[in-house]
């Protein structure tokens, strides 16, 4: 009896020790999980909030000083960082984007206008007719238009 | 054996269950956000399809007159009218003026709750209209606070006239251009004061409708000499509503023999 009592014991000693094995795997695995999963989560959310509209008259860009400009609204909820945006024209990557808030100030909050200006000193002169235009917010949230030169 | 096998199993379940509890209220916010972005995402996208809005009038009221010359005209203050169409209440100080593709800033005066089916009135000042503009077809835009675009007629440009003697007027102008086609345009009769830089204008006498996206009209106005000057100006405007920028100003003072209209 006593050296069934100290098998018991053992067997019941190994089962926590295993045990706790387990939950060190299976907490770890899951928060791994859990914190992807949340990190999806916020990023959808922060795409599903963003919004943004080109609202530019399509039938004429103006063009100051060599500049195309692009109007750009946020018609989301979020406040987007003006700095982190992007814009393809016809698909090729605008190098040297300058923008400005036309509110004022460098805040790009909601229902706010930003304006992009292609240099057609630093990216390819548009020719007659038509293109596009695809900017592209930081979260990748995006907006195309057509438009006519 | 049989026993530590229990044991295992039934530690082996608090673990799991212990680990996904802790992982519930980690993962609820996250579970929460997307839902809520979801639900935000689906008012907005709803909105904009019950969004639009019409630009019903425009006028410019100001110092000077309308008519060509060396140099600018101004400042005049745009006067918008725009007529929410759609069936949710916007915001009018949050929408943005495009007059001429330059963006303009500009005071929201009336329809600060601006519901459905109502006006909100829109003054844009330190508008100036060059000589270089006088011949060129002025484009007008409005956009909501979600980004719905109302795109006006351009203006009719080069827009001139002529006393058939003291009997007529002739006009002739460039035809506007919209994507929506154009329904009409309205010609503007002033008095002999001319046009008083007031929104309405008292001094205007007669506005006539002249059907489909003509660009010449016959304006039958007999007289007895001496005739008084008038003058004249057009909009255009689209099949959806929208009102255009005006032409620039014609003058003219009938006589016994055909003049032209001074611009």
């Amino acid at each position: 009896m006593p050296g069934e009592s100290i098998t018991h014991l053992i067997f019941f000693i190994a089962a926590i020790v295993i045990a706790v094995g387990v939950i060190g795997v299976v907490t770890t695995n899951v928060q791994s999980i859990s914190a992807s999963y949340g990190m999806g989560s916020k990023s959808l959310a922060d795409q599903l909030k963003t919004d943004i509209t080109i609202i530019n008259d399509p039938a004429v860009i103006p063009f100051p000083n060599n500049n195309y400009s692009f109007f750009v609204k946020n018609t989301g909820k979020s406040i987007l960082d003006p700095s982190s945006v992007n814009m393809f024209v016809d698909g090729n990557y605008t190098k040297n984007l300058t923008y400005s808030v036309m509110e004022g100030g460098t805040t790009w909050s909601p229902t706010y206008v930003l304006m992009l200006n292609y240099s057609t000193f630093m990216n390819p002169a548009l020719s007659s007719g038509d293109h596009t235009v695809r900017v592209v917010a930081g979260n990748g949230v995006f907006d195309t238009m057509a438009f006519r030169k | 054996m049989g026993y530590a096998v229990i044991m295992f199993v039934v530690l082996l379940l608090l673990s799991v269950s212990i680990a996904l509890s802790a992982n519930y209220g980690m993962s609820k916010d996250s579970q929460e956000a997307p839902l809520l972005a979801e639900n935000a995402y689906a008012e907005r996208e709803g909105g904009k399809m019950q969004t639009g809005i019409t630009i019903v009038n425009t006028c410019f009221s100001g110092s000077g007159l309308y008519t060509t010359g060396s140099g600018g005209y101004g400042p005049y203050t745009l006067n918008l009218t725009v007529k929410n169409n759609g069936s949710i209440v916007l915001n009018p100080n949050k929408s943005t003026i495009f007059y001429n593709t330059s963006y303009v800033s500009f005071n929201v005066i009336t329809g600060q709750v601006w519901t459905p089916l109502t006006n909100s009135t829109m003054l844009a000042p330190n508008i100036f209209i060059y000589s270089s503009d006088m011949n060129y077809p002025l484009r007008l835009e409005a956009v909501t606070n979600n980004g719905i675009k109302a795109i006006a007629p351009t203006s009719p440009s080069n827009f001139w006239g002529e006393t058939n003697g003291n009997e007529s007027y002739s006009f002739g102008w460039t035809h506007s251009t919209d994507d929506d086609g154009i329904a009409y345009y309205l010609l503007y009769k002033s008095n002999s004061n001319g046009f008083s830089g007031q929104c309405p204008d008292p001094n205007l006498i007669n506005i006539t409708i002249l059907p489909g996206n003509i660009n010449s009209t016959f304006y039958p106005s007999p007289c007895t000499p001496p005739c008084p000057v008038a003058s004249f100006f057009l909009t255009a405007v689209d099949n959806i509503g929208n009102m255009g920028i005006q032409s620039m100003t014609v003058y003219c003072w009938p006589q016994t023999t055909d003049k032209p209209c001074v611009k």
